[in-house]
């Protein structure tokens, strides 16, 4: 079982480093083309501990485009930033792989 | 008989690469300060969020450049890091100014 969590880990950071990468050349296209439209929404991820939570809201705020601004632990609820108007699914891309590592 | 030797050299393959990324971390480094340069209207709601999402890339570009100088563990202590500072920021600015919540 540990050692499952340890893949999971290491499948977790390749498809960061991946979904790094697509923000920052998205990012830069914003920032060259003036499409910037900040907005803030709360979303619910289905994440049970206080630790993906954490690592979530790491993860949200290393991927350039978006960032994490609040967090309601009791609550479970992200307050989070995008640089243009986007679905949940866009901002959260890593929940699954977050909830295979850790729940 | 002196014989010639012709020594064809192509340059170091790694550091050919290691060029390319520079330069390309560079242009992305151009790209957010126009982002930053052109959003500097207070008045558009939730502005220092999108400037602190275009700062980003200056983060991510400065974990590329410590990798590839070989301090990779400055690396991963700037990629760890990061995130807490935008955190603070964010929050600091949106409970604080932004008087939301």
């Amino acid at each position: 079982m540990f050692l499952t969590r340890i893949f999971y880990g290491i499948e977790f950071f390749v498809v960061l480093v991946v979904e790094i990468i697509k923000a920052v050349f998205d990012t830069a296209a914003c920032s060259l083309k003036g499409d910037v439209d900040p907005v803030v929404v709360e979303i619910r991820p289905d994440l049970k501990r206080p630790v993906s939570l954490a690592i979530l809201s790491n993860t949200i705020t290393l991927t350039p485009g978006t960032i994490t601004v609040d967090m309601d632990q009791d609550e479970r609820v992200l307050t989070v930033s995008a640089i243009t108007p986007r679905a949940t699914e866009a901002i959260i891309p890593l929940e699954p792989y977050i909830k295979k590592m850790l729940e | 008989m002196a014989t010639a030797e012709i020594s064809l050299t192509i340059g170091d393959p790694v550091g050919i690469i290691i060029g390319i990324l520079l330069i390309i971390g560079g242009i992305l480094i151009l790209c957010a300060t126009k982002g930053l340069i052109c959003n500097t209207d207070d008045d558009v709601k939730y502005n220092v969020f999108a400037r602190l999402e275009i700062l980003g890339i200056v983060d991510m570009v400065g974990v590329l450049v410590l990798i590839l100088v070989g301090q990779p563990a400055l690396g991963v202590v700037y990629f760890i890091l990061a995130p807490f500072a935008t955190h603070a920021i964010a929050k600091g600015h949106f409970r604080g100014e932004q008087e939301e919540q």
